[in-house]
């Protein structure tokens, strides 16, 4: 449990300038997700197999899951406000012993 | 000699070597008892192996046969993925030395596998019990406070669950005079009500919304390696009853759209990680009802593969949550960070875990939560089918990121220095991690040992860029949302949910109920003291030795009144007369 074996340097996943890249590649990455919607509204070479128009709109499921994302987490404020009560609320002890 | 074992294992369930295996354990010490776990599970495997599809082991209990086993394809996609799971699973314990745990295991998966073969109700029901009273022990194994009156109330709706579905089955036996585990018919409370009782039965041990909370209140409170037990049979084997009963039953569909989406909004403010996984398996479930409520082949194949895929990273995820519980004492997100350091094997897998659960292209979910999902479209479920992609939004959440991000990175290091988890824990793990990957990139043997023909192609473009739009999209709101700091923050809390009514509403309202009839018998008893000693007082007024009663009087004087009254007697009878 000590810190004998801490790095002396920072490791490459936690240094900022990483997740900066990590960052940028995923935009790059939704940049080029977004590519095929584009070609299927001008029915150049991807054809998108739907059952429901929505389905079909532009951008559809990048919006979706970037929309539904976002309301999870602004739910999850509002709910926790609603739920959420002190650690032993029911007075049972810590469950953290096993 | 040899036709009479092979008549012998024939009339032992599936599942029953396991049984019969866990009474061996308290027999033997060190290796070889750690060798027999791991054994049994393939034993039990070849036994299963070895049956042909059919009905056996038939029993003459009173008027009734009884059917113990039933092997179709139905009931083997369960057989095989209880047996991996049971085999993972005692791989994952192998440095357990709790000979407790060792035995319910043994006897909780072997009573699960038996679950799914059998024929009839009666021996569903045996089974159904046997589950229960042998989990049960897996939760108490912790040895906390908090353990055993979690394991209390688990095993009270367990059991409570078991006594319905027997309720149920007499019913229907009465009316129908068939103990068959078929097809149950519709749901009426009034026309059909013994098939009705076993749905809620069914539903009890599935999880359905406020029938749930056993599952996120239990599972985080068993011991690192009884979780990854418990993960992989209770609930699975109701999606089986299901399945085998109710397929195609429509109410399934909302109650399942309704479990697949409510606790992701739990999950996404849960500080135990361990509770996190416990609400995504009920996510998870959630999806495998839709498909049997849809009912078309592609459905039940859906619901079927899924449960199998479901199984191993559902495990795998428990695993790695178990690691670091095994290691670090704790796998609440306040207190870890930076665990991938000490870890890095470990983080690796629950990764994988991660992205199969995610339903990743190249990943097992993504090979069997498709196949529901283009059911419930092609079934027209609109409201179903939206409420599943948003799900699968959610399941990203909090399988996806939550679980490898708070487990194993975070936003601080913790400071927290420990040994990577054991050599056991890592195979278990890479076993699963592996299947994981092999079900999500070649997943025509899976397709070929689901219960009806597969007609269906995972990789198309269409399905791959769909699916990789909505999850890095997903992914890219997590991103933001962190960089502008709008992550909801994790927080040492207990978040009410619907247990609340019975962990403190329905005491409080027994309390508040107990405190009036008290009341009521204090006010009797006040009374009534009150009435006796007031009869007492006029009594001892009258009676007491200043009282009426108790003077003496004269002789003379009584003789005096006596002439008095013979005066008044005679002069009435001279003046009537």
């Amino acid at each position: 449990m000590a810190n004998q074996d801490t790095p002396t340097t920072t490791p490459w996943i936690e240094r900022a300038s990483s997740v900066r890249l990590l960052c940028r590649l995923l935009f790059v990455i939704s940049a080029c997700l977004f590519l095929p919607d584009v070609l299927a509204v001008l029915h150049i070479g991807y054809h998108k197999h739907v059952h429901y128009s929505a389905e079909s709109w532009l951008g559809f499921y990048a919006f979706f899951g970037f929309v539904a994302y976002s309301l999870i987490v602004g739910v999850g404020w509002v709910w926790r406000s609603v739920v959420m009560r002190g650690e032993d609320f029911y007075g049972d002890g810590d469950s953290d012993d096993a | 000699m040899a036709t009479g074992t092979a008549t012998m294992l024939e009339h032992l369930p599936p599942g029953s070597l396991l049984v019969l295996g866990a009474l061996v354990v308290p027999l033997l010490r060190g290796v070889p008892r750690q060798a027999w776990l791991l054994v049994v599970p393939i034993l039990s495997f070849a036994h299963l192996l070895s049956l042909a599809h059919g009905s056996y082991g038939h029993i003459l209990l009173f008027d009734v046969t009884l059917t113990m086993t039933r092997i179709d394809k139905l009931s083997l996609v369960w057989g095989y993925i209880f047996h991996i799971a049971a085999f993972l699973s005692a791989l994952y314990a192998a440095h357990v030395k709790d000979g407790m745990q060792q035995v319910a295991a043994l006897i909780y998966a072997g009573s699960a596998i038996a679950g799914a073969f059998a024929g009839d109700l009666i021996t569903l029901f045996v089974c159904w019990e046997l589950t229960a009273v042998s989990s049960v022990f897996l939760i108490w194994a912790s040895r906390t406070e908090s353990s055993y009156r979690a394991g209390m109330r688990y095993l009270v709706i367990q059991v409570g669950s078991g006594v319905l579905l027997l309720s149920g089955v007499l019913i229907h036996y009465a009316k129908t005079g068939s103990l068959a585990f078929e097809h149950l018919g519709p749901l009426s409370f009034i026309d059909n009500l013994g098939p009705t009782l076993i749905f809620i039965a069914f539903g009890m041990k599935c999880a359905f919304p406020f029938l749930h909370n056993w599952l996120q209140d239990a599972y985080p409170e068993a011991t690192a390696t009884g979780t990854v037990f418990l993960s992989a049979f209770t609930t699975k084997l109701a999606v089986y009853a299901l399945a085998r009963g109710f397929a195609g039953t429509e109410i399934l569909v909302p109650i399942g759209a309704a479990m697949t989406a409510f606790p992701v909004f739990y999950a996404v403010i849960e500080n135990d990680l361990r509770r996190v996984l416990a609400y995504s398996l009920n996510n998870q479930l959630g999806f495998m009802v839709v498909g049997i409520g849809i009912g078309s082949e592609m459905a039940l194949n859906g619901a079927a593969s899924h449960a199998f895929a479901h199984i191993i990273y559902k495990a795998l995820l428990f695993m790695s949550m178990g690691a670091i519980l095994h290691r670090v004492g704790t796998v609440k997100a306040t207190e870890l960070g930076m665990l991938y350091r000490s870890m890095p094997i470990t983080t690796f897998f629950c990764i994988i875990g991660a992205l199969s659960i995610s339903a990743f292209p190249l990943f097992s979910g993504f090979v069997t939560k498709s196949m529901t999902l283009t059911a419930a479209a092609e079934g027209h479920y609109d409201i179903a089918f939206f409420v599943l992609i948003f799900a699968s939004a959610g399941v990203l959440h909090h399988s996806g990121i939550k679980i490898p991000f708070y487990g194993f990175f975070g936003h601080h290091d913790s400071g927290i220095r420990v040994k990577e988890a054991p050599w056991n824990m890592l195979l278990a793990m890479g076993i699963s991690a592996f299947l994981c990957v092999a079900i999500g990139v070649y997943p025509q043997p899976l397709y070929d040992i689901l219960p009806y023909p597969v007609d269906f192609e995972p990789y198309t473009a269409s399905h791959v860029v769909t699916q990789l739009q909505l999850l890095v999209f997903a992914l890219l709101a997590f991103v933001v949302l962190a960089l502008k700091h709008l992550e909801t923050p994790e927080l040492r809390c207990t978040n009410v949910d619907f247990d609340v009514l019975y962990r403190r509403l329905l005491p409080a309202v027994l309390r508040g109920v107990g405190s009036v009839v008290a009341a009521i018998r204090d006010g009797v008893i006040d009374t009534g003291k009150s009435l006796v000693g007031l009869f007492i007082a006029v009594i001892h007024l009258t009676h007491g030795p200043s009282g009426v009663a108790a003077r003496t009087v004269l002789t003379s004087t009584a003789v005096a009144i006596v002439i008095v009254l013979l005066f008044v007697h005679l002069l009435f009878n001279y003046l009537t007369f």
